[in-house]
């Protein structure tokens, strides 16, 4: 019988969970046509250690998303590392300015990094791509960015209870920790 | 570990600024062949993917019986008066099959129903919801190499852009990276279809004074690329011009609702300048290449 300490069993649950996150998202979201249900759950999950992790365990769930997002996807190569890297930079430096405990302030950081996504994805397409459809690229990623900061909120609140399971593991335990010391 | 600790963040902020200028000024694709750090996460996570898929798989199936069963009494009233309108069609067309092939021995036309394919089934959607590629479960072990052309029944579907033994990956004919070599069927002039970051496609590079008009069959050219010749691709559904007066938008409609594929054929044939390359160069000096030059996924 393996036993675990506090923070291996944190670090496992949340590779393990980081998976699913990736599977699902590929095998259930990829899959469904509506633009309405595309939840880029990966997103909303980098963006949660981001902030609430150290830095460090943060860095490793993050490429361990990015390596899966990419093994997946058909992004250029170095799309997703750039974008998380992006993500987790913009997050941390968000989330000095605004409350996190705040809905509206997570909804803010949230909506701000789904939409930097859809500019790099933007920014890598040829200058004929980027005149003749930004129409229907807006219209294709206005609904995903919508529904995927609106379940962002919900979401935030469950990776919350999941790191709440398990003690001094996240950055705000952290933080506390350095303030009482 | 103190290092890190205090400057890792302002490491962490210099990086993710470089990285865009890498990625932005480089011509990023997605590369064909495998890395080791790629093989390694394919390789550790498939167990996973494997039992992620058969769950998904038994849910999506119970749920599909479950809707099927509903309307399956007014579906079978509905089947029965098809299926003996579909009896007499049948014997219309092997009329129109006996006719049609004689027509072809006659002009000497090779018909390329003896291309050698394997069937997959999909298993996955690109994650991102912007780049469009879907995973197929044969891979190398079923004879699939990247570069292979993927087709439905409605039409051409993309190009395999990665494999592993038991899966590859296809790159869909309306993802922003995929180029195709195609012909307009009515006047049989050529462009090159190029995908795009919404649901349509955009025909490119067409030949001087062709005239393209909106409904127009859009079908495979064959001249290069994996595809034979004359498989549906799509339709034009929309031309426009830009505010200069000149550039021309065709945007073309995919015969293949890409959504709603589940199975698919792979062609088990390589693209012509391919082959052509590694009959003159051999095969050790093609990879090199490859290895150096990631080329763009495509036709």
């Amino acid at each position: 019988m393996i036993r675990l300490r506090a923070w291996q069993a944190h670090a496992t649950l949340m590779i393990v969970l980081a998976m699913a996150i990736v599977y699902f998202q590929a095998y259930v979201l990829g899959r469904l046509g509506s633009p309405w249900l595309q939840v880029d759950l990966a997103t909303v999950f980098v963006v949660y250690v981001s902030i609430e992790h150290l830095l460090l365990g943060a860095l490793v769930r993050i490429f361990i998303v990015a390596a899966l997002m990419h093994m997946f996807s058909g992004a250029p190569d170095g799309f997703y590392l750039m974008f998380y890297l992006l993500a987790l930079v913009i997050a941390n430096v968000l989330a000095k300015f605004f409350a996190l405990h705040k809905l509206s302030s997570q909804f803010l950081i949230f909506a701000g990094i789904f939409c930097l996504k859809f500019v790099l994805v933007y920014g890598s397409l040829s200058k004929f791509q980027r005149v003749a459809d930004f129409g229907s690229f807006f219209r294709e990623v206005a609904p995903s960015v919508l529904v995927t900061t609106l379940c962002s909120v919900p979401l935030f609140a469950f990776f919350s209870a999941i790191d709440g399971l398990f003690d001094a593991s996240s950055r705000r335990d952290h933080r506390q920790e350095l303030a009482e010391n | 570990m103190l290092v890190f600790r205090r400057y890792g963040f302002a490491l962490l902020v210099l990086s993710a600024l470089i990285f865009p200028f890498a990625f932005y000024s480089s011509d990023v694709a997605t590369r064909r062949d495998l890395s080791f750090v790629e093989k390694l996460v394919y390789t550790v996570s498939r167990p996973i993917e494997l039992v992620f898929n058969l769950v998904t798989h038994q849910s999506r199936d119970m749920v599909r019986s479950y809707v099927d069963l509903r309307g399956a009494r007014g579906e079978a009233d509905h089947l029965k008066d098809e299926n003996a309108k579909l009896a007499v069609k049948i014997q219309m067309l092997q009329e129109v099959e006996k006719e049609n092939e004689r027509l072809q021995k006659l002009l000497n036309f090779v018909r390329q129903v003896n291309l050698k394919f394997v069937s997959g089934q999909v298993q996955s959607g690109d994650p991102s919801f912007l780049y469009k590629s879907i995973r197929l479960n044969r891979g190398e072990s079923e004879g699939v190499l990247p570069g292979m052309a993927v087709v439905a029944a409605e039409g051409a579907v993309g190009v395999v852009m990665r494999t592993v033994s038991k899966a590859s990956d296809v790159l869909l004919l309306n993802d922003p990276n995929s180029n195709l070599d195609v012909i307009v069927a009515r006047n049989r002039r050529r462009g090159m279809l190029e995908g795009s970051a919404g649901q349509t496609m955009l025909f490119k590079y067409a030949d001087r004074g062709s005239r393209v008009l909106v409904g127009d069959e859009i079908v495979t050219s064959g001249l290069t690329g994996p595809f034979p010749r004359g498989i549906a691709v799509g339709k034009v559904s929309r031309i426009r011009v830009e505010k200069d007066g000149v550039t021309q938008v065709i945007e073309v409609e995919p015969a293949v609702n890409f959504a709603e594929v589940s199975e698919a054929l792979i062609l088990l044939r390589n693209s012509r300048e391919v082959d052509v390359i590694r009959r003159v160069g051999g095969g050790e000096w093609m990879k090199k290449l490859v290895e150096s030059v990631p080329g763009r996924s495509g036709g």
